[in-house]
């Protein structure tokens, strides 16, 4: 309006107008395909707490054609959703040792050894 | 001596004529050392006098002349025209009021410095007759935040800001923890009421964007991600303190 400050309005398609933002965007979608992956095995428990062949039917359900192609997104999605924060955990956590700022770099690592070894941890449980 | 022809595109606004942002084209003569700031200050000298925009020290200091430059959001005293095409678009930051051509309505941002309480809340006295004192180590942990020039890149980065009118936005979240961080300060709990509330921190989705346009390198993302822990901490801890802070 003519006497006043322009009010400029943000797009609908804001998230296209840099290529960072479509890569946060994307990093906010695997969220959905995280958190169906552990609704899936909520209903796994589910299926497991009644009985022998409702277990059974669930893990017919995962070995199906659309069950593995869930698998194979999720599994991508949460790698990419691991990396991604992974990457930005050092600006979360500042660390200091000996009065020295610990390096990006070293949180980073420290953050796929510990993801490392919890991932042997599990695959070791399974194998008892 | 003259070197280079760039085609200047600038968004005008002149509220007292304009219903609606024009684009208009200057061609500028420039030299191989110029900044997008030597170009517009050429238009304003040599072409068109009207046109209006903000700067001062010409020296990345005073935060002054904060702009979109093809989209992204620079100090025009910073970007230099041998990084740019010949064709350059000028666009006032983004997400705030514009009140002509290049000049944003900064109000927002000078009432979340108010409102995220950006000065020093002593814990205790200073010593009698002496001053405080502090450590290299107590110096580091707020030093890198101190760097901010409230140049407003940040905001205008920040899509949040966008979404969200009531956010207090990336730079004035990361001098509230500048302060946090500093061992004089006691008013960490006092700001808790606006910086971790739903207008602070926990609005902040972690884009990013922010500390990539930073100009000194301040790095509100991360501000505010040690922020959300901090005040987490505070929350759980809350009832077995003793009493609230004063407001």
């Amino acid at each position: 309006m003519k006497g006043s400050p322009y009010h400029p309005v943000m797009p609908a398609n804001w998230w296209l107008s840099r290529p960072s933002y479509a890569r946060y965007l994307l990093r906010e979608l695997t969220c959905v395909f995280v958190g169906a992956y552990a609704g899936a095995w909520i209903l796994g428990l589910n299926a497991l707490a009644g009985g022998r062949a409702g277990w059974e039917g669930f893990l017919a359900m995962m070995m199906s054609g659309s069950g593995l192609l869930f698998q194979v997104v999720a599994l991508i999605s949460v790698l990419y959703h691991m990396v991604t924060w992974f990457e930005l955990a050092p600006r979360s956590m500042r660390l200091r040792v000996g009065g020295r700022s610990v390096s990006p770099m070293t949180v980073i690592v420290g953050h796929y050894i510990v993801w490392a070894a919890v991932t042997v941890a599990v695959l070791w449980l399974g194998v008892m | 001596m003259t070197e280079r022809t760039i085609r200047l595109e600038v968004f005008r606004y002149r509220p007292e004529q304009d219903d609606e942002p024009v684009w208009q084209s200057y061609d500028v003569p420039c030299r191989e050392e110029w900044v997008v700031l030597d170009a517009l200050n050429h238009v304003k000298d040599h072409l068109d006098g009207t046109l209006s925009y903000r700067w001062s020290c010409h020296m990345a200091v005073c935060g002054s002349c904060g702009m979109r430059v093809n989209g992204d959001p620079m100090l025009a005293c910073k970007a230099f025209l041998r990084d740019l095409p010949d064709r350059i678009r000028v666009e006032p930051l983004d997400h705030f009021p514009v009140e002509r051509d290049l000049i944003v309505n900064q109000d927002r941002f000078l009432d979340s410095l108010s409102a995220a309480k950006i000065w020093l809340i002593p814990r205790k006295p200073a010593p009698e007759g002496e001053e405080y004192r502090q450590s290299p180590g107590e110096l580091a942990a707020f030093r890198q935040y101190s760097m901010c020039i409230n140049c407003l890149l940040c905001y205008s980065a920040c899509p949040q800001v966008g979404l969200n009118s009531g956010y207090l936005g990336p730079a004035a979240l990361a001098l509230a923890h500048r302060y946090n961080e500093d061992s004089r300060d006691g008013g960490r709990l006092r700001r808790n009421e606006t910086t971790a509330s739903n207008e602070g921190v926990w609005e902040c989705t972690f884009v990013g964007e922010c500390s990539e346009v930073c100009p000194k390198h301040v790095d509100p993302a991360g501000a505010i991600q040690q922020m959300k822990l901090a005040s987490s901490i505070d929350w759980l801890a809350r009832p077995f303190r003793r009493k609230d802070p004063p407001s």
